[in-house]
């Protein structure tokens, strides 16, 4: 036998797992084979180091700690389903946009979809929308474009709106500062 | 544990206080084979938390004829050999010893023989700390558990035979350790004290 097997009996003797003839047998070997009894002193002091070795206590709050987890894992298990399904809608909602319009008109669907009574009538309603806030848009720009106009090339313009401006600017300004004059915060408090 | 299958019952049927007893008999297993696996307090903590999460979460897949333990000790092994091999990626330097667990500190004996076999514990826990995560299970589970070679193969999926060769290899793997690093004399003192 070779000393390989012998060592594997050294380990196999520490588990009880040899029989008496066996044991005998190492034990002849040992007497003989300086290698194998050097390795048999070492293998059985790790095994009574081992064997001594004390067992390691958790935290005391340890189980608290756990329960902690667990209520924590509960509470996202509860919300799971309705993230699921936000998210599901998002997802779709975002692949329905993306691929929708170009296979709309990749497939020349296009024309059949704005045929239908029900999109043909969106459509129209929607252009009708859009031109009557492009019109209001428009006159809104124009009325805009003629007061800037007046604004820099009429002096008398420019000055009552430049002295509105500055009489509001020191009205505020004065109301403001009254809040900070506590005989005058009195006197209006008291009228 | 007498009544251990009737609150693995009590759990299945969604009472969570039955599972709060479990965790409170079996932290201390628990927690001593994810201290001996990983060798730091913190993450051993975490990792043993990480396993009775885990049970909480699969109970549905617990073979009852098996002792709830050993499912529990399978998770937390399994669980702990993902995580050294993880660590192995992100390599950790093992140069310095690892500090002793306050937990394990003798306060029975003297103080210079306490020092001694405090400082032979983190010997032997720096010691398995070198071994491959498999090999380091067996070992765990055969000195702190006092498991057969069988319930060992059970618990880590594998068969007897392999389980006797990592035994035999740790073994030497300790072996050779102990006259590489001189952790022989320090044993010897203990055992003289």
């Amino acid at each position: 036998m070779s000393h390989e097997s012998y060592l594997m009996w050294i380990s196999l003797d520490l588990d009880g797992k040899l029989s008496q003839q066996q044991r005998a047998e190492l034990r002849l070997h040992l007497r003989g084979c300086a290698a194998c009894a050097v390795a048999w002193d070492h293998m059985n002091l790790i095994d009574r180091a081992l064997a001594s070795q004390p067992e390691a206590r958790p935290r005391i709050d340890f189980t608290a700690r756990v329960m902690t987890r667990v209520e924590t894992y509960e509470s996202r298990r509860r919300w799971y389903p309705l993230f699921l399904v936000i998210l599901s809608g998002i997802l779709l909602a975002a692949l329905v946009s993306v691929i929708l319009p170009p296979a709309i008109v990749l497939l020349g669907l296009y024309k059949p979809f704005l045929d239908l009574p029900v999109v043909s009538t969106i459509v129209d309603y929607a252009s009708q929308f859009a031109a009557i806030v492009g019109a209001l848009g428009d006159l809104a720009w124009r009325d805009l474009g003629r007061w800037l106009t007046r604004l820099t090339t009429d002096p008398v313009t420019l000055g009552v709106v430049i002295t509105a401006l500055s009489t509001a600017a020191i009205w505020i300004g004065m109301r403001e500062a009254m809040k900070y004059m506590p005989e005058a915060e009195a006197a209006r408090q008291a009228a | 544990m007498e009544h251990e299958q009737e609150l693995v019952a009590r759990f299945m049927t969604g009472d969570q206080d039955a599972f709060a007893e479990l965790v409170d008999a079996y932290q201390r297993s628990v927690y001593n084979l994810t201290y001996r696996m990983l060798g730091e307090a913190g993450e051993a903590e975490d990792a043993a938390q990480e396993a009775f999460l885990r049970a909480y979460q699969h109970i549905d897949r617990y073979d009852s004829s098996r002792p709830f333990k050993t499912w529990l000790l399978s998770i937390a092994s399994n669980y702990c050999i993902d995580r050294l091999r993880k660590r192995r990626l992100t390599w950790l330097s093992i140069d310095e010893p690892l500090p002793p667990h306050p937990a394990l500190s003798s306060s029975e004996d003297e103080p210079e023989d306490a020092a001694m076999i405090d400082e032979r514990q983190v010997a032997v826990q720096a010691m398995l700390a070198e071994l491959a995560p498999e090999y380091r299970a067996a070992v765990i589970l055969r000195y702190w558990y006092d498991m057969s070679y069988q319930e060992i193969a059970e618990l880590l999926d594998t068969t007897e035979s392999a389980i006797k060769s990592r035994l035999f290899r740790a073994r030497q793997a300790l072996s050779d350790q102990l006259q590489t690093s001189g952790v022989a004399q320090l044993m010897v003192a203990v055992e003289g004290v």
